[in-house]
């Protein structure tokens, strides 16, 4: 909502300057989003912009479009050449004198015009910065005093303020719903609204009102106006239109609007000698009917929509917009002006069905006072008969089955001043609520307070519990601290674990990405997920910001690719990246499937190198030993990696990692095709966990395992291994002879010069140690005895000689 | 003549010793005098030709003499050793001023810094972190929060939905009634998480981060609300910054206050970041809607509460003076590595 100073002004008297109205307007809630003050533009004019009155309009000599025009400028004429056609004897005009400075940066000065001197320019509209465009210059009323500074003659020093409402504070969208809270809060603030009276009217009413439907109209009140003259409206009513935002029309339309913004009710006009029979009905639209709105657009209607209809039909969308077909327009002489309270609920629905929202469905949205709606009423046919010569016939038609007695509250001050932390007496109750219109009386434990009909957002102690708070001033209220203690409960242990698995990730030298979390389904296609892939089955989002966002993500390692392209795109070689977020997959029931994922990215060098060695590329091995340490790291036993079929994973080079029977997760080089269906370059490393597993597989805190008290003995075997057996099968076959083998490892690989073909040399280490002694070295050589001989019969592997 | 003799020995090897230009030439030396068939060895086997008389005498001379080059070669080693050291030393002097081994570092995302500490601060106030769905049900993000259909206020937040009854939720609100419904009072809990709304521009991106807060207990006031956004605000920023709460609305809070702290960029003397207020708005809250204790069968009679929603990019924003939104989504490594 925004608007001028000087209307507030009109409406209520207070002792604040324009900073002080604001902040008080914002520390009451209704928070200034920003003031303009049209005369700011024309700062740089000062006295040298006045209203001339043309006393000599001649023809250029040397220039048929100029004329060279005598201007009366106070007590002395300037002679002043103007190239447009608009004017004529005796019109008051902008004259910007030699000195000035115009908002667009031109500076007046004298100057010869085509061998004939102009000591200034006659402005239009546009080049004042009043409006956007204009033809010709800018002809002012008659009423303006010759000589005058422009922007005093036009009242242009007005400040625009615009507020920001809450969705609950419907009555602050109007000039009264503001003066009220002004007059509350500012210095020696008294309100004096206009007086309304209703006038009396000959004759019976034209047409008669049925209201079909009570639930949905909870008061319908119409008068028909006659002898009115379409024409513009008077000066004054124009210019506040315009600062309040609306284009003004005609003078019945600028009443209605007018008296919209003044008193926060929508008024419609309908055209009475376009209205069919003598009947208004409210009533619920019929399948099958329609209705041409004012816009001109045609709109099905049907019973979820409540229409205004006389005997030809809907002749307008109740508190939404009229019909074309009763339109006011320059013939109009009888008017039907109507003023209603809709439920808020179906304007709601009929706006976003129709995609019609209008400063009317707003403000019926938002609940009008439903007491005040036969005053707005009176207010538009007087101001009709002030500006567009209207009478009224007949009495005012008022059908008011929604009328409710005024709500009373009991208000506990006790507990208004323990939920606050301040004290609350009657007397303070009474002196912060009765400014705003409310009633205090003093009740039980308390007070009763009834609420004005305007205030429909307050129906609960609670409410009122705000407006007291509201008028004490929040700011006024002693920061405490919340009295005794609440038991602490200890982290949960997917908290800790999503906390230890992002830092042990970085300090593992990942860089912790955050991408968003929806993506396209042709993401599934690049990365070559097959049709039955469960990562195909989407939460689809129904009203995406953009198509290529319609669906929720299902896997994580997409958003790292495309974050790892668009650092390679700026020059990043090295990359190594990592995010833990959900991933979405449709179940059709109410909840959907959000899987917590690690994912993990990385291409280029392992390190940024030095001046020593460069660094080496980052491989398969680099990604597993990362991934095994973090896993180790977090306490999930042993990890068993084997061959993946992810169709984005290389298929020589990709695995799935196991603990137990639990799929922890996936990680290998990145599938070429994949890859350059990302733009991305290089042999990329890509891994993904799921957080669910890998929590599945832990336990609460680590027992300590005592440190051995005897020695290991080392036992390094140099084996040629058949190529197909696999590195974990040699070291699955030492670690289950059992016993005193304490770990295996494969520390050698080596293929070529001196080992026959389809066959590897394989370093073996045992270490070796009995829990209670030291071993002897013929008990260590027995069990090396033991896995060669096991290691020969099951997978053909010798000692190297 | 004995005599004569053995002090030609012992200088003869006294300066061998002393010519002995390295450890493997002292070795030479002593495997020559002293070794076991060396020189002065071979001077005790004289012995059987003396007499008994000369005998003592001439083994006392032998041995101090043995003595006497043994501690000449001790000394001489130790100072040739020292020499060597020094001298391999000397040799392996590097340019200290050439560059390290760089190690890789990772790093966390500045927003996932900005909720730990947020997170810890609200924890070491006896806050429990809670998490709730991203994909919500309308009823907990919007009807158990007192927004029902139909309800205005559903317009403040642009809903994404993602079928039937179903939202991506607006905000962490949604939690609090997930906790009510499965926990009685005392709450003390705040919940971090991703929330999404239909807006992209440079202010806004359509998913991002808030902490929700929440307290129910007996007799929780406004004044408590105050009293611990105001600590809150203080460890967040390392100091005391002036709050200004002013009247708002949100469904699920009656009072309901917007909360603005004094601008940390101009120190409230208006600048650009503030429009030129002197205060950022840095989040809604407000003492909990009878409604939704109703709705969460609690007994509004016995207990009362506190809401508070926060954005985490807003603080990331205001404490590293990062100017636009996009930058934490873009994901620019060199972006990143500055946290």
């Amino acid at each position: 909502m925004r608007f001028p100073l000087s209307w507030l002004r009109e409406l209520v008297d207070f002792d604040l300057d324009l900073d002080g109205l604001c902040h008080g307007l914002t520390m009451a809630g209704l928070e200034v989003a920003g003031v303009e003050n049209p005369a700011a533009a024309l700062v740089g004019c000062g006295d040298r912009l006045v209203v001339g009155r043309l006393a000599e309009v001649a023809p250029h000599p040397d220039a048929d479009r100029l004329t060279v025009c005598r201007v009366e400028v106070g007590t002395e004429v300037a002679q002043i050449v103007c190239g447009a056609k608009n004017h004529r004897v005796g019109d008051r005009v902008a004259a910007a004198l030699p000195g000035c400075k115009l908002p667009g940066g031109m500076k007046i000065r004298k100057a010869k015009l085509r061998g004939v001197a102009s000591g200034g320019m006659l402005c239009s509209a546009k080049e004042l910065g009043l409006v956007t465009t204009s033809e010709g210059i800018l002809i002012l009323p008659e009423t303006v005093e010759v000589g005058q500074p422009l922007v005093a003659a036009l009242g242009l020093d007005d400040p625009i303020i615009e507020i920001d409402l809450t969705p609950n504070r419907g009555d602050c969208l109007s000039m009264v719903g503001i003066a009220r809270e002004v007059a509350a809060f500012a210095p020696n603030g008294r309100l004096h609204l206009p007086e309304v009276a209703a006038v009396a009217g000959d004759g019976a009413p034209p047409v008669r009102v049925t209201l079909d439907d009570e639930a949905l109209c909870h008061r319908y009140t119409c008068r028909a106006v006659e002898g009115v003259t379409i024409g513009p409206s008077p000066a004054w009513m124009a210019r506040r239109l315009e600062q309040v935002g609306v284009r003004p029309i005609n003078n019945v339309v600028d009443v209605t609007n007018y008296v919209l913004f003044e008193r926060g009710q929508p008024l419609h006009a309908f055209d009475l000698d376009r209205i069919t029979g003598d009947e208004i009905r409210v009533r619920r639209a019929a399948d099958g009917e329609q209705l041409t709105t004012l816009d001109g657009v045609d709109r099905p209607l049907d019973p979820e929509r409540l229409v205004i209809a006389d005997a030809s039909g809907p002749v307008a969308l109740a508190g939404v917009m009229g019909g074309a077909s009763t339109e006011v327009g320059e013939t109009t002489r009888r008017l039907l002006i109507e003023a209603a309270s809709f439920d808020p609920v179906s304007i709601r629905r009929t706006a976003q069905a129709l995609q019609l929202h209008s400063e009317s469905s707003h403000r019926f949205e938002r609940q009008v006072d439903r007491d005040g709606v036969i005053v707005a009423l009176h207010r538009a046919c007087a101001l009709l008969g002030e500006v567009a010569g209207g009478r009224v016939v007949g009495a005012a038609v008022d059908h008011y089955p929604g009328r409710r007695p005024a709500p009373e509250i009991h208000l506990d001050l006790g507990r208004t001043g323990r939920d606050l932390g301040i004290e609350v007496d009657t007397t303070t109750a009474t002196t912060l609520l009765t400014p705003l219109g409310f009633e205090v009386v003093t009740a039980a434990d308390g007070v009763a307070v009834t609420v004005p009909s305007w205030r429909n957002d307050v129906e609960r102690p609670a409410d009122l519990v705000e407006e007291v708070a509201r008028r004490y001033g929040y700011d006024r209220i002693p920061a405490t601290y919340p009295k005794g203690g609440r038991p602490a409960e200890p982290p949960a242990l997917r908290d800790r674990l999503r906390r230890r698995l992002t830092d042990v990730t970085a300090a593992l030298g990942y860089r912790e990405v955050v991408t968003v979390a929806f993506t396209d389904e042709s993401r599934a296609d690049r990365l070559k997920l097959a049709a039955a892939d469960p990562r195909r089955g989407w939460v689809r989002v129904t009203n995406p910001i953009a198509q290529d966002q319609a669906v929720m993500r299902t896997e994580l390692i997409g958003d790292l690719l495309q974050a790892a392209a668009h650092n390679q795109r700026r020059g990043a070689a090295a990359l190594h990246l990592f995010e833990v977020a959900v991933c979405f997959t449709e179940t059709g029931e109410l909840a959907a499937e959000e899987a917590e994922h690690l994912a993990l990215f990385a291409c280029g060098p392992r390190t940024d190198g030095s001046w020593q060695a460069a660094a080496e590329e980052t491989d398969f091995f680099h990604l597993k030993g990362d991934l095994d340490s973090l896993l180790t790291t977090l306490g999930v036993g042993e990890v068993a990696w084997r061959r993946s079929a992810e169709p984005f994973l290389h298929p020589g080079r990709g695995a799935d990692l196991f603990a137990g029977d639990t799929r922890l997760g996936w990680a290998g080089e990145l599938h070429p095709e994949v890859a350059a269906a990302f733009d991305l370059t290089g042999r990329c490393l890509i891994g993904e966990l799921d957080v669910e597993a890998v929590a599945g597989r832990l336990s609460e805190g680590c027992a300590f395992q005592m440190i051995p008290r005897f020695p290991a003995m080392e036992r390094d075997l140099a084996l040629l291994c058949p190529e197909a057996v696999e590195a974990a099968t040699l070291v699955a076959t030492g670690r289950d002879l059992g016993g005193v083998v304490e770990a295996v490892t494969l520390f050698d690989r080596y293929q070529g010069e001196h080992v026959p073909e389809g066959m590897v040399s394989i370093g073996l280490r045992l270490r070796l140690r009995h829990g209670e002694r030291t071993l002897t070295d013929a008990e260590a050589d027995q069990v090396v005895a033991d896995l060669l001989d096991r290691l020969e019969q099951a997978h053909g592997v010798r000692l190297r000689s | 003549m004995v005599s004569t003799e053995l002090a030609e020995v012992r200088a003869t090897a006294l300066a061998a010793v002393e010519a002995a230009e390295d450890l493997a030439a002292l070795e030479a030396v002593r495997v020559v005098w002293l070794g076991k068939k060396g020189k002065i060895s071979r001077l005790m086997q004289r012995m059987g030709r003396l007499s008994a008389d000369e005998r003592p005498a001439f083994g006392r001379a032998v041995n101090e003499l043995k003595g006497e080059v043994s501690g000449a070669l001790a000394t001489r080693r130790t100072a040739l050793k020292r020499a060597e050291g020094a001298a391999r030393l000397a040799a392996e002097r590097i340019d200290v001023t050439l560059p390290g081994r760089p190690p890789r570092l990772g790093s966390l995302h500045p927003l996932t810094q900005t909720r730990r500490e947020i997170e810890s601060i609200f924890q070491r106030m006896g806050f429990a972190v809670e998490r709730g769905p991203e994909v919500e049900s309308d009823y907990y993000n919007f009807e158990a929060l007192n927004l029902p259909p139909d309800h205005p206020a559903r317009d403040m937040q642009d809903t994404f939905y993602v079928g039937p009854g179903r939202v991506l939720r607006t905000h962490t609100s949604s939690v609090q009634g997930r906790v009510m419904a499965r926990r009685e009072p005392p709450i003390q809990i705040i919940a971090p998480g991703r929330v999404y709304r239909r807006d992209s521009d440079n202010t806004h991106s359509p998913m991002f981060h808030q902490i929700e807060g929440l307290l129910v207990d007996r007799e929780v006031s406004f004044g408590d609300l105050k009293g611990v956004l105001q600590s809150f605000i203080n460890q967040i920023f390392g100091r005391p910054l002036p709050l200004r709460f002013r009247p708002s609305y949100f469904p699920f809070t009656e009072p309901s206050a917007e909360m603005d702290v004094e601008c940390v960029m101009c120190g409230g003397s208006g600048c650009r970041v503030c429009g030129h207020t002197g205060w950022l708005e840095i989040l809604g809250c407000g003492m909990v809607d009878p409604n939704v204790f109703d709705l969460a069968g609690y007994d509004t009679s016995r207990v009362s509460g506190f809401a508070f929603g926060l954005g985490i990019e807003r603080i990331a924003m205001l404490k590293h003076a990062i100017p636009d939104l996009r930058l934490f989504f873009e994901n620019d490594v060199r972006f990143l590595e500055q946290f």
